[in-house]
């Protein structure tokens, strides 16, 4: 591989990391000024996710806001369901649906 | 792929792999020796224009509050807890100084896991882990009536509630075990040993697909002894497929419901595993909290939320075969495949969730806010006693440990008290003196205070399993400033 794409991915695997980094995502207030796909992402991490990231923090599963993983790994991760994690299909999260949970994750993030 | 997609994918497998190690908690388990228990409402978040008081603290085990018609404050203590402590459960008036005085003992037949009062009565669920369960009423002067008693609450879970509405008390009663087989998780509890022909029963007829699983024998003393069991069925006993299973009442994973003055149960809602909350809305409709499967025993199920349900009558929820409405034969424990399903048909599609909870947070006792000063109108607090890893599988960090609201238009889950500090968990976990494992909420009878109960220290080690820790109880008071 190339050594920009090392470098890259080095970079990704720095930012996405098992940093320790808290931004306490749990305890923030909810976020006044959601958009309405970020608020219609929130409602459907609720219902997907939340369960197993509490606020998106760690629980049974692994921390996402708190480490800053990046969209596309986000979706990656939903789709494929790499490690012990469950995959979710289509049917059961459509594509539309996927891009306004990233887009509440990334707001999260911010 | 692209050689540039490997490399991620190749390093996101890496991370992946090398995140529980890199885990300064090395998986998340919070075996620790707790210190003496410090309480300082100052460690305790919550919105702002909120204001946490301590109303009392070094109970043992108290479960729930409740006010009577002068507003005077009054607490249960459980008499029971996870690691085999049993004591007499207790019903206490609390005074505005912290004090309390005993109005009742119970007998050794706890733990007592709910109060509500009515009509200048007491009632009480009686878990019943070493008689059955049984439901009391208790007058001002603390002398007891059992309205309803022998509800098969020997197992793991217990009897729970009460609520009353138009002259009934509804109660929950918990299954006897994590999934419907009986195993030698139920020998480590301690009551397969007490009652080895203990078992759940289903409260309508049903149908088995004829799964048996076959586990070690922790009832003899040979070490290679094995035995096979079924579901519904008692230990050693296999099941086959159209086997029926006759459905009785009282029965178990399900809420039942008897006449203010007592009598025969009838069935209001089944397939729940712990029904353990439970409360009426302004609109009189039931909501309930649902503590979800462990990752333990003969048949193992990873990955369950616990569920915030509306009740209705006559539904079946799902349990054995089912979490939040969907099967569990999608979720792979790790390292064994994911669970077999047990039933040959269902009695009902199972119905959707209000909102699905932390896996393990254990949803406890919860309330619904009805003032509108207090604010958050219409939405369920729920206290989360926190979980009990790893003897109910792994997480990576603490879950629970906490007061969460859930707006039931849209199932969004939002904190409402939590630890301040780094992380989650409990106090003694986190170092500070905030909350320990809430495990019930209540909204006083004008809702504008929230009592929160905390059971006190509970830790669980692989090794020594529950360690519960008398007088460390606290209740919490969170009003507007
Ligand atoms: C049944 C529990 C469960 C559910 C539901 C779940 N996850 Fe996960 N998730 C996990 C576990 C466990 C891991 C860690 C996987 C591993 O390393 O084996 C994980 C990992 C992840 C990661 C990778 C984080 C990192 O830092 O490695 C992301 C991103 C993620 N989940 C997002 C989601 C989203 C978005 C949803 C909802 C659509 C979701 N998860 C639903 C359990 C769950």
């Amino acid at each position: 591989m190339g050594g920009r794409s090392v470098f890259l991915s080095v970079i990704i695997f720095v930012c996405m990391g098992c940093s320790s980094s808290k931004k306490e995502a749990y305890t923030v207030k909810p976020l006044a000024d959601m958009t309405e796909e970020e608020q219609e992402g929130k409602v459907l991490f609720h219902k997907h996710c939340n369960s197993c990231h509490p606020n998106g923090t760690a629980g049974l599963g692994a921390p996402i806001v708190t480490t800053s993983v990046p969209g596309f790994l986000i979706q990656f991760q939903i789709r494929n369901g790499l490690g012990t994690m469950p995959a979710f299909s289509e049917e059961e999260i459509s594509d539309e649906e996927v891009d306004k949970i990233v887009d509440y994750l990334k707001a999260l993030i911010k | 792929m692209t050689g540039y997609c490997r490399t991620y994918f190749l390093l996101f497998l890496i991370f992946l792999t090398g995140c529980a190690r890199l885990d300064p908690m090395g998986g998340g388990q919070i075996n620790y020796d707790p210190a003496e228990r410090q309480v300082d409402p100052s460690d305790v978040l919550v919105p702002e224009g909120f204001k946490v008081e301590v109303v009392a603290r070094g109970l043992t085990f108290p479960t729930a509050v409740v006010e009577n018609d002068e507003g005077q404050l009054f607490v249960t203590e459980s008499g029971y807890a996870y690691g085999e402590v049993i004591l007499p459960p207790k019903l206490y008036r609390v005074n505005t100084s912290g004090s309390t005085e005993l109005i009742v003992e119970g007998t050794k037949n706890g733990p007592w896991t709910g109060i509500t009062y009515h009509d200048g009565n007491f009632y009480v669920a009686e878990g019943g882990q070493m008689e059955g369960g049984k439901i009391l009423r208790i007058n001002a002067n603390g002398a007891v009536d059992t309205l309803v008693s022998n509800l098969p609450s020997m197992g793991d879970h217990h009897t729970n509630g009460p609520a009353i509405k138009d002259n009934y008390i509804y109660f929950g009663q918990g299954t006897a075990t994590n999934s419907a087989v009986v195993g030698p998780d139920n020998a480590s509890f301690g009551w397969l040993y007490r009652k080895p022909e203990f078992h759940d029963i289903p409260c309508k007829d049903i149908v088995l697909k004829g799964i048996n699983y076959t586990s070690k024998n922790p009832l003899t003393d040979a070490p290679d002894d094995k035995v096979t069991t079924g579901a519904y069925v008692p230990f050693g006993e296999a099941t086959r497929k159209g086997q029926v299973i006759r459905g009785e009442i009282p029965c178990n994973g399900a809420i039942m419901r008897i006449p203010i003055d007592g009598g025969e149960p009838e069935l209001v809602a089944w397939g729940l595993r712990n029904p353990y909350g439970m409360a009426f809305s302004s609109l009189g409709e039931l909501f309930i909290t649902e503590n979800s499967y462990d990752v333990r025993g003969s048949r193992p199920v990873w990955g369950t939320g616990d569920v915030l349900w509306k009740i209705e009558d006559g539904t079946w929820y799902g349990w054995p075969d089912h979490n939040a409405g969907h099967e569990i034969s999608h979720l792979k424990v790790p390292d064994k495949g994911a669970p077999k399903l047990l039933l040959e048909k269902y009695p009902n599609p199972p119905p959707q969730p209000v909102a699905k909870l932390g896996v393990h947070s254990s949803s406890n006792g919860m309330d619904i806010s009805r003032n509108a000063n207090f604010g958050f109108e219409g939405e369920v607090f729920i206290a989360q006693f926190g979980d009990m890893a790893p003897n109910v599988g792994k997480v990576i960090r603490p879950v629970g440990f906490k007061v969460v609201r859930v707006n039931p238009e849209n199932g969004v889950v939002e904190n409402f008290a939590i630890n301040k500090g780094k992380g989650n968990g409990p106090a003694t976990f986190l170092k500070t003196a905030g909350l320990e494992r809430p495990v019930s909420v209540h909204f006083n009878e004008e809702g504008e205070a929230l009592y929160i109960v905390d059971f006190g220290i509970l830790t669980v080690s692989k090794e020594e399993g529950a360690k519960p820790r008398e007088g460390t109880g606290v209740i919490w008071k969170i009003t507007k400033e």
